[in-house]
């Protein structure tokens, strides 16, 4: 009896070896990808118009639930992804580790690649800092922009945002009566999530990156930007404040017609398609300077990568012309090439709504911000920002004890 | 088993029966294998079979754990940015903990929100498990299997839910305090109710698993000694307290342990729920090291945080473990 | 009915009465999050976070349960968590009852050490150890297989100290003599194991299967970190799946969907093993 269960174990051990049928170790190009399922699904058809031009290359698609600690982990143990996103931030620390391949011969190399037609300061994101070399392509961006509800400003009789920044009057104090005068009847003029305040120093003035070391956060502009974002609902009521933020967020405040105006990326546009509202993008108010927030995200490959050349082939099928048509299409975000960007492919995403898509691509940074330690110095930064969203403390008391913190962490 | 130490009188034994194999038959139940470990004494017959039996399981953690635990606990005298290069720093990230004050307030938190775990998770899943043990209850399973749903019910979901419960102007518990005459409280964006809003919906969540656990210790407790009882006149908390509570013991003490351990390492509330806020007032010790490994690259520090865990792990276990013969009865 | 009316006079049918209502007002409250996971699911993504929320959505959007199966693998997710649950618990079966007993029962050298040894691996987080593993499934050549999602587990390592120190309580409850009777009739101890004392701790058996089942049907971490392919993904990496990367793109009707279809069989386990283990105590005649 005993050596039949053990023969019966051992064929389940050797039964759950074989069902493995197929093998993992093929020669493919993997792609490691982060986003949702209808993400994952639009990059399957990238890839099939990839295969018409490559058929040779079979592509695999990695998307993990949580994408850092499995791309850290796939890294450590030297099996890197072949091709994989990287978010500009992120790029410093991964660069300075050597986990990224130098493209700067296969750009080189390619006659197709015109770095010209890529956004100014967007490429630079991912070239080294000494070389100028490039080590990652960007696929796309995204900035922050400025939703509002266009219905509500006919009613209420206002010019547009759009129309106000045409005829530049739309600093920070138009932008604060415009909501004034929208906020009535259960509606706040507008909403944004207390994390956004990273838009408003740089229009105050506030040059808080000063270099990759340098972050300078307690200057009078940067505490007088953030208590302009508190005082929002603070002081002037015109948009929700955090304890009413935390029972509806406020993009759901925006869906809802709770809110006129709702500062986000231009990524929620999409997931807006289906409002039965008529809404706009606006560009963002500004003060002593115009600036919006960039998200940047960037194809990389493997230093450690088996297939270099087919991965390059990947990463740069997907940022050309051909593979930034197909993405403009989908809408999420703004293609990297402004030829395709200010093409109609990408500026009549949503005809229906007559959306002005790419009315805000002009007032954006030149460079950059970027800096090391950036997640314990954006934690820093937020833990002391704390207090001052709930009313309980000052932007400036805040900001210098947010500055000690920041020293501390450079000096590490 | 049981026999003579001797070998000599079994062995003359053993020929008489080969030449006269009808006799005593009958004590002869033993398996063929056994005719081999007579000849070792009863002592080694338990070695032979205590590492047979352990084998399994100590071939896993042998295999897949010793080596992880080993690296874990080496990365922490590096400096490591999670992959790349590694640079031995010796005990310079466990200065680095003890003055980090950062560290020192997820310790605290830790240690607040496992106590309030332990004071009053523990004893309502007890009080719960004696709840449905009661024969005359109807649809027993059914009741238990709904108070086990939350355990098993993602995270993201129950956090979804516990906001809403938790919001200062339209949640549910705020609702039942201004019911009785308490102000409302602003659970989740108060660093002083954070983290008691969150040992709320562990409590919620995780008591159905212990009182599975204390279910199945009452369901141990022979019928007899309540009838004992009984005749001697005990009403029910004499019962209760000499009869039921010393008999649970056993799986008392497993709930203290294992509970102290899990609570120790809390991280998904943290994580989904309040993000290590408000003010740090809800940043347990794992979240810290979540923080450290993935987000900061400090993957060395974050081990040696790991390790200082797993050290007041050790010792907690070890006290309770001797403090277990002052009030543990195990038959 | 007759059992609740002895009862109710013998405590005062007070206690039966509040004995009913406290337990059912508990069960609403153990229920909501269940229920408003259904609720969730049934409605359109925009209704989802209005105040004060709606628990009945209007329409309700059967629809969802089918476009889970049509935007993600579903199917194959659930196959893929039934084998590695049913691999798992088979295994630990085996190998953490047998060492819960040696190490309540038998004596040897080094017992004592080796359960501390055991059960510290319960006490190191499981982010630290998350790198080291991916390198040694690495090197196995197990990344991304059936074996690296089923095998550690059965045999106990990552967890399986926690059943191996459930079942070692309950058998150390269990009284010498029976075990001393059956060494006098000569029974090795696999014998006194299987026929002796397993029996006698169905309870915590049933206890332990519900555990293993629940830990491994919504195992998330590990299967994340020892899998790549979309086809070996188990139910709860399909469901975070349905997360976008920023905040406000999450589907979150689709994943309570997914997560409603996913606890169906945790709770039809947990129904059948207090059925089948514990009222098979009641015929023993022992214990109950």
């Amino acid at each position: 009896m005993k050596r039949k269960f053990l023969v019966f174990v051992l064929l389940i051990i050797v039964a759950i070896f074989l069902m493995n049928a197929g093998s993992v170790y093929a020669e493919k190009v993997s792609l490691m990808m982060w986003g949702g399922a209808i993400e994952e699904k639009e990059m399957k058809g990238y890839l099939a118009a990839f295969n018409e031009e490559y058929p040779d290359i079979e592509v695999e698609i990695i998307r993990p639930a949580d994408y850092w600690p499995k791309l850290m982990s796939m890294m450590a143990a030297g099996t890197p992804p072949d091709v994989f996103y990287m978010g500009f931030p992120e790029f410093v620390s991964y660069h300075e580790k050597g986990a990224i391949l130098n493209l700067q011969s296969y750009i080189n190399a390619d006659s197709n690649f015109y770095e010209s037609d890529f956004f100014p300061g967007l490429l630079g994101a991912f070239k080294d800092r000494d070389t100028k070399e490039i080590f990652g392509i960007p696929k796309d961006w995204s900035t922050y922009v400025m939703y509002y509800n266009k219905e509500m400003f006919k009613k209420a009789g206002l010019p547009t945002p759009n129309e106000m920044f045409g005829c530049g009057q739309w600093s920070w104090q138009d932008f604060l009566d415009t909501a004034k005068k929208l906020t009535k009847d259960g509606v706040h003029g507008v909403a944004l999530d207390a994390g956004r305040w990273k838009v408003f120093p740089p229009q105050g003035g506030a040059n808080w990156v000063q270099g990759i070391n340098k972050v300078v956060v307690d200057t009078p502009e940067f505490a007088e930007a953030i208590q302009f974002n508190a005082d929002l609902w603070l002081k002037h009521n015109v948009a929700p404040d955090m304890t009413e933020q935390a029972d509806q967020g406020p993009s759901d405040r925006f869906a809802h017609e709770k809110a006129a105006m709702y500062i986000c990326g231009r990524w929620k546009a999409m997931s807006y398609k289906d409002l039965d509202f008529e809404w706009d993008i606006a560009p963002l108010p500004y003060n002593k300077g115009m600036y919006t927030w960039v998200d940047l995200v960037a194809y990389c490959v493997a230093k450690d990568s088996k297939n270099p050349d087919d991965a390059y082939k990947l990463a740069s099928f997907l940022t050309g012309k051909k593979g930034q048509e197909i993405m403009a299409a989908a809408g999420h975000a703004i293609p990297i090439r402004r030829s395709i960007a200010y093409s109609s492919e990408f500026a009549d995403v949503l005809p229906e709504r007559g959306i002005h898509n790419t009315v805000h691509l002009m007032p954006y940074y030149e460079t950059m911000l970027v800096f090391n330690h950036w997640g314990e110095v954006w934690t820093a930064i937020n833990r002391a920002l704390e207090p001052v969203w709930m009313g309980e403390e000052k932007a400036e008391d805040a900001l210098q004890k947010a500055q000690k913190e920041i020293y501390r962490l450079m000096a590490e | 088993m049981g026999r003579g130490h001797s070998p000599f009188p079994f062995f003359i034994k053993f020929l008489i029966f080969n030449k006269f194999p009808n006799i005593k038959k009958k004590k002869r139940k033993v398996k063929d294998s056994q005719m081999k470990e007579t000849r070792l004494s009863y002592k080694h017959q338990q070695w032979f079979w205590g590492y047979l039996f352990i084998f399994p399981a100590m071939l896993g953690f042998f295999l897949f754990m010793l080596y992880p635990m080993l690296s874990g606990i080496l990365m922490s005298f590096t400096k490591w940015g999670g992959f790349g290069s590694q640079e031995w720093i010796g005990t310079a990230n466990y200065v680095k903990m003890f003055n980090d004050k950062h560290f020192i307030v997820a310790v605290w938190n830790t240690i607040y929100y496992t106590l309030g775990i332990l004071t009053i998770g523990v004893p309502l899943a007890l009080i719960l498990a004696v709840f449905l043990n009661q024969k005359f209850l109807k649809g027993r399973n059914f009741f238990r299997a709904i108070y086990y749903l939350p355990v098993i019910s993602m995270m993201v979901a129950v956090s979804m839910l516990w906001k809403w419960l938790l919001s200062t102007n339209h949640g549910l518990v705020n609702y039942f305090i201004e019911l009785i005459g308490l102000p409302p409280v602003n659970w989740l964006l108060d660093p002083r109710w954070a983290m008691p809003g969150l040992i709320l919906m562990s409590i919620w969540k995780g008591t159905g698993f212990n009182m599975v656990i204390f279910l199945a210790g009452l369901q141990g407790i022979p019928q007899v000694y309540y009838e004992v009882a009984d005749i001697d006149g005990a009403n029910w908390w004499h019962k209760f307290r000499h009869v039921t509570l010393p008999l649970l013991s056993p799986a008392t003490f497993f709930i203290i342990i294992t509970t102290m351990i899990h609570s120790f390492q809390i991280f998904q509330q943290a994580y989904i729920m309040t993000e290590g806020g408000p003010q740090e007032s809800t940043t347990t010790i794992v979240y810290y090291v979540y923080k450290n490994a993935f987000e900061w690259f400090h993957m060395g520090y974050a081990c040696a945080q790991a390790v200082l865990l797993l050290i007041i792990l050790i010792l907690a276990t070890y006290v309770q473990k001797e403090l277990q013969k002052k009030w543990v009865f195990y038959e | 009915m007759n059992k609740i009316l002895i009862f109710c006079k013998k405590k005062g049918l007070s206690w039966g009465i509040i004995s009913y209502i406290l337990i059912i007002a508990g069960a609403i409250g153990m229920l909501m999050p269940f229920l408003w996971m259904i609720s969730t699911s049934l409605k359109d993504i925009n209704q989802v976070f209005i105040i004060p929320p709606k628990w009945v959505p209007e329409p309700c959007h059967w629809e969802n349960y089918k476009r889970v199966f049509e935007l993600i693998n579903f199917g194959r997710y659930y196959w893929n968590t039934i084998l590695v649950t049913t691999g798992r618990m088979a295994g630990m079966f085996i190998a953490c009852t047998l060492a819960a007993y040696a190490f309540a029962r038998l004596k040897f050298p080094g017992r004592d050490i080796l359960f501390f040894l055991l059960l510290s691996s319960l006490m190191l987080p499981f982010e630290v150890l998350m790198v080291p593993v991916f390198m040694l499934m690495k090197n196995l050549h197990w990344i991304n297989t059936y074996q690296v999602l089923i095998i550690p587990h059965a045999l106990g390592a990552f967890g399986g100290a926690f059943s191996v120190f459930l079942l070692k309580q309950f058998f150390l409850t269990i009284p010498k003599e029976l075990e001393e009777a059956a060494i006098i009739d000569g029974a090795s101890p696999f014998r006194i194991f299987w026929s002796v004392m397993l029996p006698l701790v169905k309870p915590a058996l049933a206890a332990m299967a519900i555990f293993t089942f629940g830990s491994a049907w919504n195992d998330f971490t590990y299967p994340l970190i020892v899998t790549n392919t979309d086809n070996m993904k188990v139910l709860a990496l399909g469901i975070a799946g349905f997360k976008g990367f920023r905040e406000g793109l999450t589907q979150w009707p689709l994943m309570m969907a997914a997560s409603a279809m996913s606890i169906l069989p945790i709770v039809i386990v947990f129904i059948l093993a207090q059925k089948y283990f514990i009222e098979g105590v009641k015929t023993t005649g022992l214990k109950g």
